[in-house]
């Protein structure tokens, strides 16, 4: 699913790893920066300075910008503020990767959005709400949760984290990656990423490899 | 020129030229990715564009039109008489030959050409762009080809809209003002009616409508991640829009003398 080799940028660099189909790994690293800098490489929005990167068995840097696009379509990513478009109701944004690369409907995914709210125990009347919402509206586990709503709508074959779990309490915490557990449990095939600043959620939600990034000293 | 100046101006220069190539490579750019459109989710936003853009846009375009018919009427009578010859000529040549694409074009830039360059810019400050690539949704097919198609469907109608308005609601009050026959008018204007205008009229405000979304899209799609990029990119993209409407009209105006 994901192959790093002897991969590094200007500051950091990491052991050679591959992430194998039905695993979870983590990479915890506390510099929020850092962390987006690693997910930017692994998906090819930057280069890296040494190394090489495959996704899905591809290169995506090097990959021709359709070709790119069509494996990040079976790549579903959360980012740390959830990355929701701001100008469509949550309900738009938890359909949209789905409606887009497959074309699913509204109707098609209700049943399935309320049975996964249903399961950490939102109301109906409260999943209602939520879903007309826009985003700015949202608190920092609102938007998470919208943002794993959309990956169990889209179904990816492989789910990344940014900071899924970093700045809430202990419960939220938990709900979210229960959410995440019974993602990666629907399809053996699945793999996922979790990257993390706080250790301690990493560690107690998470089970699996750990990817430690190495700092380089500057000469 | 002052030494101290020449780097300032060449930069300018470079920089200027670089844009225009921009928005002429994201125009040709829209062209090509027009297959995105069969995606509904796709076509879904060119309707709202076509909303925003053209059908919420009927109200102003109409009160422009029908102001804009009654000045040209009342001065032309002013100053030449109110023979119906004259006044149909007159607007014949100011509204459906200059006025109409030209005025149509920047009531679209002032109500959407900016809100489409600090929506594009605002979400790319958000970093929402970059959360659409991450979902495998291509920005350009996303964002930019609905807004120009958009935008370049909405001017072309509303010319059209500005240019009936214009005609028919500026000899209708004329013709209250000075006693002459409405339909004298129309019987009028129909003879003397210039087809080439209206094809003129026509290419012309499918270009405006180009310029404008490419430019604002451009703007906006490429504007720095600071806060304080969002007002700049959109001013920038306002007044570099105004340069290039009224340099490609003047070029127009020339070339169909």
């Amino acid at each position: 699913m994901i192959a790093l080799e002897h991969l590094a940028m200007d500051h950091w660099k990491i052991p050679s790893f591959n992430l194998q189909t039905g695993e979870v790994a983590t990479m915890f690293s506390e510099s929020e920066e850092v962390q987006t800098q690693f997910l930017d490489t692994l998906l090819g929005l930057r280069e890296p300075c040494a190394g090489t990167v495959t996704v899905l068995g591809r290169n995506l840097y090097h990959e021709r910008e359709a070709s790119r696009i069509a494996v990040l379509a079976r790549v579903g990513t959360v980012p740390e503020n959830g990355g929701l478009i701001s100008n469509l109701p949550v309900c738009e944004n938890v359909l949209l990767p789905a409606a887009y690369h497959h074309g699913s409907t509204a109707s098609a995914c209700e049943s399935t959005v309320v049975a996964t709210l249903q399961s950490i125990g939102m109301s109906d009347e409260d999943a209602m709400h939520l879903m007309v919402q826009l985003p700015d509206n949202l608190t920092l586990f609102e938007k998470r949760l919208v943002a794993l709503l959309r990956l169990r709508v889209q179904e990816p074959l492989l789910c990344i984290y940014q900071s899924l779990f970093d700045d809430l309490d202990h419960t939220a915490a938990a709900q979210l990656a229960q959410l995440a557990d019974d993602l990666q449990k629907r399809d053996a095939r699945r793999a996922s990423l979790f990257t993390g600043r706080e250790e301690e959620p990493l560690a107690e939600f998470c089970t699996g490899p750990r990817l430690t990034l190495e700092s380089i000293e500057s000469p | 020129m002052n030494k101290a100046e020449s780097p300032t101006l060449q930069s300018f220069a470079s920089h200027l030229f670089k844009d225009v190539i921009g928005y002429g490579a994201l125009a040709a750019s829209s062209v090509a990715h027009l297959g995105c459109l069969r995606s509904p989710v796709v076509r879904r936003i060119l309707y709202k564009q076509i909303y925003f853009t053209g059908i919420e846009a009927l109200f102003p375009v109409s009160m422009a039109g029908l102001l804009v018919g009654l000045a040209v009427i009342s001065q032309m009578s002013e100053v030449l008489g109110s023979g119906v010859a004259l006044n149909v000529r007159a607007i014949k040549l100011l509204v459906v030959r200059e006025l109409g694409t030209l005025l149509t074009a920047l009531i679209v830039l002032a109500r959407s050409g900016s809100a489409v360059a600090s929506e594009l810019a605002s979400m790319k400050q958000r970093g929402e762009i970059r959360a659409l690539y991450l979902m495998g949704i291509d920005p350009e097919d996303y964002l930019i080809v609905p807004r120009v198609l958009g935008v370049c469907i909405s001017v072309f109608v509303l010319t059209f809209y500005f240019q009936f308005m214009a005609t028919i609601g500026g000899m209708v009050v004329a013709s209250a003002i000075y006693q002459v026959s409405f339909v004298n008018y129309i019987a009028a204007f129909s003879a003397a009616l210039d087809w080439n205008a209206v094809l003129v009229s026509m290419a012309k405000s499918i270009l405006y409508g180009g310029i404008i979304a490419s430019v604002c899209c451009h703007h906006g799609i490429y504007a720095g991640h600071a806060a304080a990029m969002i007002p700049r990119s959109t001013e920038t993209a306002m007044i570099r829009t105004l340069g290039l409407l009224f340099l490609t009209d003047a070029a127009f105006a020339i070339l169909t003398v």
